[in-house]
């Protein structure tokens, strides 16, 4: 009876090993992307702060003080976006753009949009973008 | 170890497969456990993009404010009420049918949008489809306008929504004279009185109601500081069917009467000022033309501005005005308006209708030009305005409509017949501005299935060219506006909302 069982317990354990090694794998990839999910929302939400203050602050100046002429020639700026995870430093760099534009005929509305750009070791470039018009009485 | 604690002497077999056992179990751990993460993960990726759909559709809400002014700073439009004023009032509760309600769509993307809703609680909305209270509960102060506005984010799952709603100012000034005067008001030789544009036939009328003198036409003045600042008669029979009114703190020698039936009262304590500015800001001018002398038809287009940059001169039988499209026109002079026998201005001897009303042609002389208002042997339809004109109509003219300037002298048995449909009533550019926005409102007041879909955005222009790098250039501008989007049909339910049926809870 005994010789029926013989090598059953190295099977057993190859058999557990193979499970639990595919199930780690496999958790393994999840835990990762949870990661880069916590890095990205993170400057994402850093993005879109920094998109919403950017358009608050232009919409706030008001209609003539959107000039194309002066707005879109401010150039390009560059935000440091510091924080910490689990006591280690990372930062992201984010450059954003501002732009106003007339619409023609009249000229009446300025349409402003904001981009915000970044790069992280998630991969990729991003870009957060928002848009909305201003009429000239405001 | 486990095996010894597992192990039960004479029953080895039991044991076996114990490992595999284990292992199932601690990976059931790590997958709840990883789960967990997943979930977290996928709810943390949601807020974010809930929260960036938001920001966008309160942008587009926003938007939806401003392209809501450019509609009320358009001439007649400043009257716009959250209902279609086609009906006699407004019906309680208010149903989709009669709402009028606006959609803007956004060319660079398809799935944004805005419904702005108009509660008007200013003096150029009728009375009857006026607003104290928006269904927010926000309390709308006379001579205000409460705009509200819903960004809409369409996703794949779900709506987004943000609603904005903004408080803004309505400038103007009434018609409320037949002459109304900052400096003096001349009737040596004149007839002032009233009708009604909106009767089958004009029919002036006199001995207008004492008790309701602002129903009849009246004259008056700012001036409270010269003696003699309204004089009527003296040359010829004059009357004046309505209220005298003089300034808060006038004496008694400011009216001089040499004679004239005055068939309404003298009222003092008058403080009606020019306190707005006859220009038109370059981004309203719709049509802009040189001074002329015309002999002939001036076509216009209702609801455009005009701005003529010179004098204005019209002469002869064949000078006229047109305007089309039921609306009014409104034309800004850089100089001097004249009407020099000019007996069919606004085509009157082909009869006399609510189409020739005198709002329809309100012509306004620039602040800074300090032109002057002649009117001589001409009979026209419209309103006419300026802060510092000097106003003479003569020679048996006759005005269907209001004037206001500095001195106006009204002789040579010539008629103002005032329109009592201007009573009340705001006219003129509205100059509407935001006075302050808030958020997330509750909007219960978008109910509408039906939209009154309105080219709100001008069409899109090429983007600006990119600033200077590290960024890439901007994604390529839209092209034109695409046609409006169809107008969402709401669930179907019949609850009211602006939901998928799918979405709708």
């Amino acid at each position: 009876m005994r010789l029926t069982f013989r090598g059953h317990n190295l099977l057993e354990v190859v058999i557990a090993v193979t499970i639990f090694s595919t199930a780690v794998i496999l958790f393994l990839g999840v835990w990762s992307h949870y990661y880069s999910a916590q890095t990205l929302g993170r400057n994402r939400l850093a993005a879109a702060s920094l998109a919403r203050a950017l358009m608050e602050q232009r919409v706030a100046t008001g209609f003539r003080a959107c000039d194309p002429a002066i707005i879109n020639s401010l150039g390009p700026g560059v935000v440091l976006s510091e924080s910490e995870v689990r006591g280690k430093p990372t930062s992201c760099r984010m450059v954003y753009e501002f732009y106003s534009e007339d619409r023609p005929p009249q000229n009446r509305f300025r349409r402003l949009r904001v981009r915000v750009q970044w790069e992280d070791y998630v991969g990729g470039q991003k870009v957060q973008s928002y848009e909305t018009y201003l009429y000239r009485t405001n | 170890m486990l095996n010894r604690f597992l192990t039960i002497p004479g029953r080895e077999l039991h044991k076996r497969g114990i490992g595999l056992v284990v292992v199932m179990a601690a990976v059931s751990i790590l997958a709840i456990f990883t789960g967990a993460i997943l979930l977290t993960t996928v709810q943390t990726m949601r807020a974010v993009n809930d929260g960036e759909a938001t920001d966008r559709a309160r942008y587009a809400a926003y938007s939806g404010i401003q392209s809501a002014l450019a509609r009320l700073n358009q001439p007649d439009e400043a009257r716009w009420s959250h209902c279609v004023q086609t009906i006699s009032a407004p019906p309680n509760p208010m149903t989709s049918t009669y709402e009028d309600v606006m959609q803007v769509v956004f060319a660079s993307d398809p799935n944004l949008q805005a419904i702005v809703t108009v509660y008007n609680n200013s003096k150029y909305c009728d009375p009857i489809f006026r607003s104290t209270n928006a269904p927010d509960g926000t309390v709308i102060p006379f001579g205000k306008i409460y705009i509200c506005s819903t960004g809409i984010v369409e996703g794949k799952k779900r709506l987004e929504l943000t609603s904005v709603g903004s408080m803004a100012n309505a400038g103007g000034f009434e018609f409320n004279n037949a002459l109304f005067a900052t400096g003096s008001v001349q009737i040596p030789f004149g007839t002032i009185d009233s009708f009604d544009s909106q009767t089958s036939a004009w029919a002036p009328t006199l001995g207008g109601p004492p008790g309701a003198p602002t129903t009849a036409a009246g004259i008056g003045t700012a001036n409270r500081y010269d003696p003699g600042v309204v004089v009527v008669g003296g040359s010829g029979p004059t009357q004046v069917d309505g209220p005298v009114r003089l300034p808060t703190g006038h004496n008694g020698a400011a009216l001089t009467n040499n004679g004239a039936s005055l068939l309404g009262p003298i009222m003092g304590g008058y403080t009606l000022a020019f306190t707005e500015t006859f220009e038109l800001p370059a981004e309203e001018v719709d049509t802009a033309v040189s001074g002329f002398t015309k002999t002939n038809t001036w076509n216009l287009t209702g609801g455009k501005y005009y701005q003529v940059d010179g004098n204005a001169v019209f002469s002869g039988n064949g000078a006229k005005v047109s305007v089309s499209g039921g609306k009014p026109a409104i034309v800004f002079i850089k100089g001097s308006l004249t009407l020099q026998n000019c007996t069919n201005f606004s085509n009157l001897n082909s009869g006399k209708d609510s189409s020739k009303r005198p709002e329809l042609v309100q012509f306004y002389l620039v602040d800074s030009y300090n032109g002057s208002f002649t009117m001589n042997n001409s009979k026209g339809s419209f309103l006419v305005a300026g802060k510092g004109a000097t106003m003479t109509i003569d020679a048996a003219s006759e005005l269907w409509g209001a004037a206001m300037g500095k001195n106006i002298t009204l002789k040579g048995a010539s008629k103002v017949h005032w329109d009592t449909r201007l009573d009340g009533i705001l006219k003129g550019r509205a100059d509407i501005a935001v006075e302050r926005t808030v958020s997330n409102t509750d909007l219960g007041s978008v109910t509408a299935q039906e939209i009154s879909v309105q080219p709100a955005l001008p069409p899109q222009a090429p983007a600006p060219a990119p600033a200077p790098a590290p960024a890439p250039a901007p994604a390529p501008g839209p092209g034109p506006a695409p046609a409006p989007a169809p107008a969402p049909s709401g669930c179907g339910c019949g609850c009211g909302c602006l939901m998928m049926s799918a979405e709708c809870v």
